[in-house]
């Protein structure tokens, strides 16, 4: 431990579990008061020090602080059901991680006739596919697999590490990688998390959510392509002559393991996007489904792999995937950030009526300048910290503001589409994000590489997706 | 607690699945049954199966199966039943329990403490002296840790007593030991609710009906606990003829000598684990000279003490390293499996409550031609009924069916005059006597797997046992719960 890390923590602590001795402040009441006392340090706690323990210290201290009962923060938080929903489809999504299913789809885009056309085809293939697939699932098991291919297929046309191509490539990748982070909420936290915490302003559709996101991933790729090309002045005729048909021809037959669990984790997806489809056609059904939550697909997914046996083994062993494939780290920041998020907004604490006052004299601030701030602050923020607490920073500020009307005209869907895209393209940094540390401990990208490609890239989508992306995803959702 | 392997599963249990999981998911298309109405034929098409499917294929996915089921028949909503569920704060307060008492293990200081009881001087002068601080070591430090991460060191101690005489494998001595250890074990466990699952768990589930209070369950247990110590040596001596010449000359002074000193980390651990359960304590005793304290200390529920201690074992930390790797406590020391069946029985427990279910009801007019059964009888058999079903099965799943036996009966006025509080306690003492067997719990299985005690003395001295016992608790136990709770 650190030595300023000995002052700050308990520090943090006395504020968080002996604020109910404090008189109120801020023009606020005593529990407005004690929930600012909770927030606070227990985000610079988490955003400093560890991410799981104070999470548990966070819920203790709103029992302590009688802001909540302890049975109540605990549900709240750790028993929410999008806790559980992380929980569970890190379970899933590991399963399908064993079966090579990820690789086998990778090897599929970058093996399609088109490629040999130009090697820019490639190139962006290598990057449709990353965008594609991890749309669905978890970045870090993408990026492992991805990274791995990025460099047989430098190493096979003769580069080595340190190569500039090489790292270009790398950098775009990770890049991808992360996009696709936050173009769905499909196995993603943190669009959930937001979609959870914007839910007392306006129901974000999973389904639109979902369309826009991808219109938006498009567009990202396409500006990443034009950046590498004239902007970082990528040399690809080392990749001319590659061919990956082979590659993809050594794979053999899918498993049957493979396509059971892939089958499953389809009708899952499905299940998520039908009730809007299906609102239209058949109501009722998407009615029930919607009622049964985002989480009961999974819940169905696991059931059915743990039932399903293949060569006399089940598609998930139960009791791996609970100590290695759920993500209990992620799960618990989800529940302290939906902890943390919900108090704010309290209508008890009257946080969001004293912003309400102390605006009134702030005039109306433009729609548009608010947007491009909070995506450059979430961008430096990201870039930083953990992803899923700069979610919940931006979008509480957010709902604070928009809920006192200090801020009013903003499409909230639109800026929750393009702020999940921002959030999780956390690459500029090795400790930004599980898979930028990766790729910085790959040998192929030097951090200060990272921090002007990866960084000067994210300057470019911060303002691009204030302009345009929120226009156009304004227009979807 | 076992845990069964799921990769082992034939295909009667296939079939057996999907027929639960079909009453489970569509039951809500099935016309009301059994002189109940809609919503009440539903909980029993999702808690029979639920409870079927844990007790004979698999303690993990039917629970989150359960959950769903719930949800689709419409008794809850699937937030509510996953906040019922896996939000619970008992739940949560079993993987606490399990992080710290894990870091408390790998600390060595277990078997410090075992030592340290049977190298007083004392127990050198007479071989049963010995035998029953080895039994007393067990109750005592069971009574406050897990039983599983006990009964690993208790054994090997054991062995290395006999092996010390030497005594081997297979030699009666060894058998019999091995078997009160086993017994002794089980007893810790059920007496305290102290990071036990089962008692806390039983205390929610009566809630409605009696709260238990935690102080009082503890002293009656120890008192308990006790009289089946002694219980426990006078069968040994006079029932199974024990022999102990063979440990006439055993001398542990040294093996408790040879120890290291205690590290820092291990000091601290125990202190905050001892704070925890303080913690727990203090409420009771605090009532009587500050109420406003003990008010505060209970609102925030048993599970904020043990969270404390895990905040703290993550904060201190000792030559640079937390004494808690939280990542290692998550993944490794928090029983995630057993901790979901806790959640899904008192999800099970409490659906039979469900508003409009009218399930209390019915039984109470099914059972009113029943007349009325002597409390004492009733509580005999309770005990009964339950160590024999615990052998067998989880010990949490045989809590969660007798409990919710008890609450229908008593609930429904068909069983009068019971003290509820008293049968809690005697539940909680029988319930986690899972023995005789190896399937019925972790602890008997483990003492099975060692190959010291043949399947068939087990069932036999362990089954003698179980049942000295529960006759034991349901009467005497019984009694002295009733002056104590």
């Amino acid at each position: 431990m650190k030595r300023w890390e000995k002052i700050l923590i308990p520090v943090c602590l006395f504020l968080m579990f002996f604020n109910r001795f404090f008189p109120p402040m801020f023009g606020l009441n005593a529990t407005g008061t004690s929930v600012i006392f909770l927030f606070v340090p227990t985000m610079v706690l988490l955003l400093t020090v560890d991410m799981i323990w104070p999470a548990l210290a966070g819920i203790l201290a709103f029992a302590v602080s009688g802001v909540y009962t302890f049975t109540d923060a605990v549900s709240r938080s750790l028993g929410s059901n999008i806790f559980w929903l992380v929980a569970l489809s890190g379970m899933v999504i590991s399963v399908l991680g064993e079966t090579g299913v990820i690789r086998r789809v990778a090897l599929w885009f970058i093996s399609r006739p088109i490629v040999h056309k130009s090697p820019w085809f490639l190139v962006a293939m290598l990057f449709l596919a990353t965008l594609v697939i991890g749309s669905v699932t978890d970045p870090t098991a993408l990026i492992l697999i991805m990274s791995v291919l990025t460099e047989e297929i430098c190493t096979a046309v003769g580069q080595e590490k340190g190569s500039r191509m090489g790292m270009l490539m790398m950098v775009g990748v990770l890049i991808m990688d992360g996009i696709s982070t936050g173009i769905t909420p499909i196995g993603h936290p943190v669009p959930i998390l937001v979609m959870g915490l914007f839910k007392d302003i306006i129901e974000i559709d999973f389904f639109r959510f979902t369309v826009a996101g991808y219109v938006i991933g498009l567009l990202m790729m396409g500006a990443l392509l034009l950046a590498m090309r004239f902007l970082f002045k990528m040399d690809v005729t080392p990749l001319k002559n590659f061919n990956a048909t082979s590659m993809y021809k050594e794979l053999g037959p899918m498993t049957k393991r493979a396509k059971w669990s892939v089958a499953i984790y389809g009708c899952v997806v499905a299940l998520w996007l039908l009730p809007s489809l299906l609102q239209r056609v058949l109501p009722e059904v998407a009615g029930f489904i919607n009622d049964m939550s985002i989480t009961a697909p999974l819940a169905a997914a696991i059931v059915a792999m743990c039932l399903i046996r293949v060569d006399g083994k089940p598609l998930m062993d139960i009791e791996k995937a609970f100590t290695k494939g759920a993500p209990w780290s992620a799960c618990f920041i989800v529940g302290i950030a939906l902890l943390l998020g919900g108090s704010l907004s309290n209508p008890e604490a009257g946080i969001v009526d004293a912003l309400t006052k102390a605006g009134e004299s702030l005039g109306v601030l433009p729609p548009l300048i608010f947007v491009i701030v909070i995506l450059l602050l979430d961008n430096v923020l990201t870039n930083v910290s953990s992803d899923t607490l700069t979610a919940t920073l931006m979008a509480t500020i957010t709902v604070a503001l928009v809920g006192s009307g200090i801020i009013s005209g903003i499409n909230i869907p639109a800026l929750s589409v393009i702020l999940c895209v921002m959030n999780s393209s956390a690459c500029a940094t090795p400790p930004a994000s599980a898979f930028s540390a990766i790729v910085a401990g790959s040998g192929w990208v030097k951090p200060k590489e990272l921090l002007t490609y990866a960084g000067g890239f994210s300057l470019i989508e911060a303002l691009l997706l204030a302009t345009a992306g929120y226009f156009i995803v304004g227009w979807i959702v | 607690m076992s845990i069964q392997n799921p990769l082992k599963m034939s295909r009667g249990k296939q079939i057996a699945s999907l027929i639960c999981l079909f009453i489970m998911f569509f039951n809500r298309f099935f016309p009301p049954m059994f002189g109940l109405n809609e919503i009440g034929t539903s909980v029993l098409c999702v808690f029979f199966p639920t409870l079927f499917l844990l007790l004979f294929v698999d303690l993990v996915w039917p629970a989150i199966a359960c959950v769903f089921a719930f949800a689709v028949s419409g008794l809850y909503t699937f937030g509510g039943a996953v906040a019922a569920s896996f939000g619970h704060n008992i739940l949560w307060l079993v993987i606490f329990s399990g992080m710290v008492i894990s870091v408390l293990d790998e600390t060595g200081v277990i078997r410090r403490i075992a030592l340290w009881f049977i190298s007083r001087p004392f127990a050198r002068k007479n071989p049963w002296l010995l035998v029953t601080m080895l039994f007393l070591a067990t109750l005592l430090i069971g009574s406050v840790s897990d039983p599983t991460a006990l009964i690993l060191v208790m054994t090997v101690l054991t062995k290395e007593i006999v092996q010390a005489m030497g005594g081997k494998q297979g030699d009666k001595l060894g058998t019999l030991l091995m078997i009160g250890v086993l017994m002794i074990d089980a007893v810790s466990t059920g007496i305290t609710p102290i990071g036990h699952p089962i008692p806390i768990m039983l205390m929610e589930m009566f809630k409605g009906l009696y709260e238990v209070d935690f102080l009082k369950l503890t002293i009656f247990g120890y008192i308990i606990g006790l009289l089946l110590l002694v219980m426990l040596v006078l069968i040994m001596r006079f029932v199974f003829k024990l022999d102990l010449t063979p440990l006439k000359n055993f001398d542990p002074t040294e093996m408790y000598e040879s120890l290291p000193p205690m590290t820092r980390r291990a000091k601290i651990s125990v202190l905050i684990y001892g704070l925890v359960i303080l913690f727990w304590l203090t409420p009771g005793i605090l009532k009587y000279i500050l109420p406003d304290v003990a008010a505060f200390v209970n609102g925030l529920s048993t599970t904020a003490p043990v969270a404390l201690g895990v905040v703290a074992m993550c904060v201190i930390t000792v030559d640079g390293e937390p004494i808690m790797n939280i990542q290692r406590g998550v993944t490794k020391g928090a029983p995630w499996a057993a901790s979901f069946t806790v959640g899904i029985a008192l999800l099970l427990g409490g659906s039979l409550n469900i508003e409009g279910a009218g399930i209390t009801d019915a039984l109470a007019a099914a059972g009113s031609s029943l007349g009325n059964i002597p409390p004492v009888l009733f509580v005999i058999v309770i005990c009964i009924v339950c160590v024999v079903i615990t052998t067998f099965v989880s010990n949490t799943l045989t809590a969660t069916l007798i409990a919710t036996v008890c609450i229908s009966l008593l609930s429904s006025g068909i069983i009068t005059g019971v003290h509820v509080g008293a049968l809690v306690a005697c539940i909680c003492v029988v319930d986690s006597e899972a023995i005789a067997a190896a399937t019925g719990s972790a602890f008997g299985a483990i003492v099975a797997g060692d190959g010291w005690v043949k399947p068939k003395e087990q069932l036999l001295y362990g089954g003698v046992l179980a049942l000295g016992e529960a006759i034991l608790v349901s009467t005497v136990g019984y009694f002295i719960a009733t002056l104590i709770i």
